[in-house]
């Protein structure tokens, strides 16, 4: 079909020609093959006509500002967060402490740990209530809510699987921790019943053991491993979360 | 190595151009590109290369295609078409883009990186992890079936070319 013109004309120089990226020469010898094959010249330029329309179409977008939003995505907030308590918020804690009644706990936890501990429980009570919305990223969007959790926390969050123990992921959220992003997974059960995953990225590194605290029908068990400090929430079952949290620790440490 | 932030700034409206055109959503759009960012940022180290266009490209695009991994598990229809911001030629805009979001992801992503980002077949081949001569072929394809789609006719090549 195309000895007379050097090279066969191939699928490929019909896109290159497209696109408009084969040198001159071979420009010349495939426009010159087209002009004896009508329905391929056609076929090229649909294919013109789409690439103008594509960029008609999406250029617009290019054109607009970068969103406020997507810019601040290049600056995080910075790595540095923990700060040693102000004496009002060790006030507050001590205040808070009491109406919780932590104090059984003893001058051996740490303070943050007692704000972490309380913040996971009342994440746990607020949020495993919510029907429609118990999480903001499902896990239907299992890399976003994992990369979106690990960058406002600016710590790996890799959701634990226990799916072993019959507990399904639903998603997570980003709930306030002193003014400071956490990380709040969810779990449900067949049962309906749900658990909380309390994640918190300090920059001091602290190592503790498994405790449990309860506050009302709620349990947690709690621990800090390095620079990240976790809080399990679920139903007062002491067992059964530390259990749970113990399958959660292998997985995450 | 160290990435210009300002480069990537930079590179912003490009990425969301090209995550618009993958998902049709201009929220589900922004949400790539910001998880795109920030998964750069995260493996900036990695960054060997000097086409940091590409290499972006890329991160956007493997993002793109685990959404689209984990929406498969849902019940819900493809790529969703923004119809509340017409161009100067709503009818036609939407045309062209609901005639793209009917296509196979990949064959979505090169039409895009190579006709709209103006990626060479080369960078285009970089960016989606496949040789060159596959990225040609799926051109082709894609082509056709855009074709075939905006001009609700099949596409029958009255002659094979080879």
């Amino acid at each position: 079909m195309s000895e007379a013109l050097g090279r066969p004309v191939t699928e490929e120089d019909l896109v290159a020609l497209a696109d408009d990226r084969l040198d001159a020469a071979r420009s010349a010898e495939v426009e010159a093959w087209l002009g004896e094959n009508p329905s391929e010249r056609d076929r090229v330029a649909g294919w013109r006509r789409q690439s103008a329309m594509l960029r008609g179409a999406l250029d617009p977008v290019a054109a607009e500002p970068a969103p406020p939003a997507l810019v601040a995505a290049l600056t995080p907030p910075p790595r540095s967060r923990w700060q040693w308590p102000s004496i009002a918020a060790v006030a507050a804690g001590i205040v808070g402490g009491v109406f919780a009644g932590w104090m059984i706990w003893g001058s051996a936890v740490p303070l943050q740990a007692r704000e972490m501990v309380a913040i996971g429980l009342s994440a746990h009570q607020v949020y495993i209530q919510e029907v429609r919305h118990p999480v903001e990223v499902t896990v239907a969007e299992a890399d976003h809510l994992t990369s979106w959790l690990s960058n406002r926390i600016d710590t790996e969050v890799a959701p634990p699987d226990l799916t072993a123990a019959g507990l399904a992921l639903l998603g997570g959220r980003v709930v306030p921790e002193n003014g400071w992003p956490a990380a709040l997974l969810m779990y449900e059960n067949a049962a309906g019943e749900r658990f909380t995953l309390l994640i918190v990225h300090y920059r001091e590194a602290a190592n503790t053991a498994f405790r449990y605290t309860t506050q009302r029908d709620f349990g947690a068990v709690w621990w800090m491993d390095g620079e990240v400090g976790y809080v399990f929430s679920g139903p007062d079952d002491r067992a059964r979360l530390l259990d749970l949290s113990r399958s959660i620790y292998d997985q995450v440490s | 190595m160290a990435i210009n932030r300002h480069e990537m700034e930079r590179l912003i409206p490009s990425l969301r151009r090209f995550a618009r055109g993958l998902t049709g959503d201009a929220q589900a759009a922004d949400d790539l590109v910001q998880d795109a960012l920030w998964r750069a940022l995260r493996k900036e180290r990695q960054f060997r290369g000097d086409n940091l266009a590409a290499w972006l490209f890329a991160i956007l695009a493997n993002g793109a295609r685990a959404e689209v991994r984990s929406r498969r598990r849902q019940p819900t229809v493809g790529p969703l078409i923004d119809t509340a911001d017409g161009g100067t030629d709503p009818a036609s805009r939407i045309g062209i883009l609901s005639a793209l979001a009917s296509l196979e992801a990949e064959h979505r992503e090169v039409l895009l990186l190579t006709a709209v980002e103006g990626f060479t077949y080369r960078e285009t081949a970089e960016i989606v992890g496949v040789p060159i001569g596959t990225i040609m072929s799926r051109l082709a394809r894609a082509r056709d079936e855009l074709a075939r789609r905006l001009d609700g006719a099949p596409i029958v090549p009255v002659r094979r070319v080879k």
